[in-house]
């Protein structure tokens, strides 16, 4: 039932945007030419996530949209004709531009959170040497019985509850 | 009770100032040993006059745990008869660290004594002339003021000059009254109690003793030599003590009549100290000899023996219980009393003793015993109490617990028993309610007091402080403290208790016992000041922390009370006691600080100052608070630890989630920032 409710609510989200595609493919074809060609990392990445990570699809789609955005300047710059969008197509540094901001994307993604991972170990490491010295504080004051009572009164309260 | 205490330490320091001398002038010469004037567990010793070197004397040092007749020593000190070899001093020596003795010293009689197994029959003539003349002076000079001799006897007399003109009677006071008498010798007040069970008696027994004496010396052997107690107790019951000794002896009329008059049995007909005097003034009664016990019109038998005197009945019951149990329960004794003897009180008496004992579980001995003594004592109220291997008279049940606690087994555990099971009380009661019958007020077998005292510390002897051996210090004021770590010194007081305990503490490095059972209930005793200590003591679980403090707190208490001055040796005992205590503080650091500050205070010697210091109960609590929370801190602790350690995927998962997030941020960052160029450039 979620998942059916889920399939409802992801399918609605595409609504506009299938809106937009046909509204556009009809008032300006070039442009969606250009789009078509130039989305096509955000639309394989759409369509190879299987975690659905919002994020992720959003740093694709941000980042590739940010490359093909000068190349539709150019486009409309150039003359908004179906040619000139394919004259576009073929230049390779246009395709530089579109799959170069995917591919930063793409990097972004993996680099990320690879740096905060290691800032958490980081982080966790200097925490337990915190809590490592603080233990050693406590069996310094009040000896190695410490670690037997407490686990005496831990198991006293496993059995409470 | 402070002032007391601190009285009887500073005669103490006074007594000893010289080492192996009393009061400083008798030197007590333990190399040099008398034996033949040795009494009873007392030894003797040559002593040296050190302002008359010329005297002769000789000293008694008393046993450790055997009692004394302090009071008499004190008044024969003051005024010695004439008759009596003079009693100099009387003291506590010490002679050496922690070696202190009791020691009583008197004239030597050098020309030894007047009578021994090998002398002979000494001659009517000497013996009226010389021996009784001299006696009775003393008898009418002891009686005169309240004292009685109680060892009259033929190996108790000593010549005293070289002519042997002057006799005297020996020492009496370094043994209990009556104790060395052979059994023959005392009236049947006492003739079938326990030696050390005599009790102190009065002048009537040292009237009857003389008659014995008389018997003795004109005989040449001892009266009734080679038969035992009980039978020589049977004898004088059966036909009467002038029967049973005078015949025996070459006696003229004269010597008949005196004798008849000394050992008539009961003590109101025996002569008294008037008939003496006039005796001595030559004017001679022919009195009746008397006839041993009151006779029944009909007899009782028991064990096929008929028995016709209620007191020689007592005899028999007492020496075969079980067969006399039957007796009772068959009613026919009940009926004798009633009928025979004509005595309603005793037969209501005995039958509620039987129905008491039967209404207890059925074949016990231990209640047909206490029966049988109940009603022994009923029917022989002048003689000894007897309860198994327990006889004693009036007023001798503290030395003769004195003698069971000396030398223990069975005697012990019966003591405790007779008292314990309140059987004694009950027959104080009795007695009591037959002296007010006759309307006589004499004291009863002790005192009803002391002996519902007893009661109690009987009942709470698992507890320090009672038992019987705070029964024993109760009933014998001067005697001394039996513990073992005192290796048999005598110790009268706290004080000295205390000086002693320190000493053996020093020599031991603290490591002794200073309050065992005889400790506790001697201090217990002797100090009522002290008496809520031990009531707290009682109440307090053995071994416990608060047990302890006690105990620490008591001999604090102790210590201010009797001995300001400091006991370092002490003071080590008590680290060695709270060491313990300091080792339940969990805190390594409060430990190590409670530990130095007993550091700081034990050189002073004062045990209350240690505990004040050391704070220990207080500390103890606050350490149990805090070692609380400290395991919930550490518990804490450990558990993040745990979680930071196990916790590399969930960091991974999370790390992931927040670095796409970033991601994203920077990507639309990156988007509008693209965006805007895009607009600048191209527009």
């Amino acid at each position: 039932m979620a998942s059916k409710v889920k399939a409802k609510k992801s399918g609605a989200g595409f609504v506009p945007l299938l809106i937009f595609i046909g509204v556009c493919s009809v008032v300006a074809p070039p442009t969606m030419i250009i789009l078509a060609g130039g989305m096509v990392p955000s639309i394989v990445a759409t369509l190879l996530n299987p975690a659905r990570i919002k994020g992720s699809l959003a740093a694709m789609a941000a980042l590739n949209l940010a490359g093909v955005i000068p190349v539709l300047g150019f486009l409309w710059e150039r003359g908004h004709t179906i040619d000139q969008a394919v004259r576009l197509l073929l230049d390779p540094f246009m395709w530089l531009f579109m799959f170069g901001g995917a591919g930063f994307a793409a990097f972004l993604l993996w680099g990320v959170p690879i740096v905060v991972q290691a800032f958490y170990e980081v982080k966790a490491r200097q925490a337990i040497n915190r809590y490592g010295k603080r233990r050693a504080k406590l069996i310094e004051e009040w000896g190695g019985q410490i670690i037997d009572d407490s686990k005496i009164q831990s198991s006293v309260k496993a059995v409470r509850k | 009770m402070v002032a007391k205490i601190s009285n009887s330490g500073e005669k103490r320091a006074r007594s000893n100032v010289e080492i192996g001398a009393l009061r400083g002038r008798y030197r007590i010469l333990l190399q040099n040993p008398i034996p033949v004037m040795d009494s009873g567990y007392n030894r003797a010793y040559k002593v040296e006059d050190l302002r008359d070197p010329s005297s002769q004397m000789y000293a008694l040092v008393s046993e450790a745990g055997v009692p004394f007749r302090d009071e008499l020593a004190e008044k024969l000190t003051a005024k010695s008869p004439a008759g009596m070899v003079e009693l100099h001093s009387h003291g506590v020596v010490q002679f050496a660290e922690g070696d202190f003795r009791y020691v009583f010293v008197f004239d030597l009689p050098a020309e030894g004594r007047v009578f021994t197994d090998q002398t002979g029959p000494l001659s009517e003539q000497e013996v009226l002339g010389k021996v009784v003349p001299r006696i009775v002076d003393t008898i009418i000079d002891m009686a005169g003021r309240g004292l009685s001799h109680r060892a009259i006897r033929a190996d108790n007399l000593f010549y005293m000059d070289e002519g042997k003109l002057g006799l005297v009677l020996g020492e009496c006071v370094s043994m209990p009254a009556g104790s060395l008498q052979p059994t023959i010798y005392e009236p049947l007040e006492s003739a079938n109690a326990h030696s050390f069970g005599r009790g102190d008696a009065d002048v009537m027994a040292d009237i009857y003793a003389l008659g014995v004496l008389v018997c003795h010396l004109l005989g040449g052997v001892t009266p009734g030599e080679g038969r035992s107690q009980n039978e020589l107790y049977a004898a004088k019951l059966q036909q009467g003590s002038y029967a049973v000794l005078v015949p025996k002896i070459p006696a003229s009329a004269r010597t008949g009549f005196l004798l008849a008059g000394l050992l008539n049995d009961d003590p109101s007909r025996r002569w008294n100290i008037e008939v003496l005097k006039r005796w001595r003034e030559g004017v001679y009664e022919r009195p009746r000899p008397g006839f041993g016990d009151r006779r029944a019109p009909g007899p009782l038998v028991f064990e096929e023996v008929e028995y016709v005197s209620p007191r020689l009945l007592a005899l028999a019951l007492a020496k075969r219980p079980s067969q006399a149990f039957s007796l009772l329960e068959n009613g026919k004794l009940e009926s004798w009393v009633r009928n025979s003897l004509n005595d309603k009180d005793a037969a209501m008496s005995i039958n509620e003793i039987v129905s008491r004992a039967s209404g207890t579980s059925r074949g016990i001995r231990r209640n047909e015993v206490q029966a049988i003594s109940r009603v022994s004592a009923i029917l022989d109220h002048q003689g000894a109490v007897w309860y198994r291997d327990v006889t004693f008279s009036r007023g001798g049940l503290n030395t003769l617990l004195a003698f069971a606690i000396k030398e223990g087994g069975a005697i012990k555990n019966n003591m405790a028993e007779l008292i314990e099971s309140n059987l004694i009380i009950d027959i104080i009661y009795s007695d009591l309610s037959k002296k007010r019958n006759e309307k006589k007020k004499e004291e009863s077998w002790m005192k009803l007091g002391l002996a519902t005292d007893c009661v109690e510390y009987l009942v709470k002897r698992d507890h320090l402080g009672y038992g019987l051996e705070r029964c024993l210090y109760e009933l014998n004021p001067s005697i001394s403290c039996q513990s073992p770590v005192l290796d048999g010194a005598y110790v009268p007081d706290i004080a000295t208790l205390l000086q002693l305990l320190e000493y053996k503490a020093v020599k031991a490095e603290g490591k002794i016992n200073p309050f065992d059972r005889h400790v506790a209930a001697f201090v217990a005793s002797r100090s009522k000041s002290l008496t809520k200590n031990f009531q707290k003591l009682a109440t307090l679980q053995k071994d416990s922390v608060e047990h302890t403090l006690a105990l620490l707190n008591l001999f604090a208490r102790m210590q201010n009370l009797s001995n300001p001055g400091p006991m370092p040796g002490l003071c080590l005992w008590v680290g060695r006691a709270i060491t313990p205590l300091i080792n339940k503080i969990h805190s390594v650091l409060r430990r190590d600080f409670v530990k130095a500050k007993y550091e700081k205070v034990k050189d002073t010697g004062n045990i209350e100052k240690i505990l004040q210091a050391i704070d220990i109960k207080n500390n103890l609590n606050r350490d149990e608070r805090e070692y609380e929370q400290a395991i919930r801190a550490f518990t804490v602790v450990e558990h993040n630890i745990t979680v930071l350690e196990s916790g590399n995927e969930v960091r991974k998962f999370e790390a992931q989630k927040y670095g796409q997030w970033i991601a994203s941020l920077l990507s639309i960052s990156t988007l509008l920032a693209s965006m805007g160029l895009s607009y600048l450039y191209f527009y």
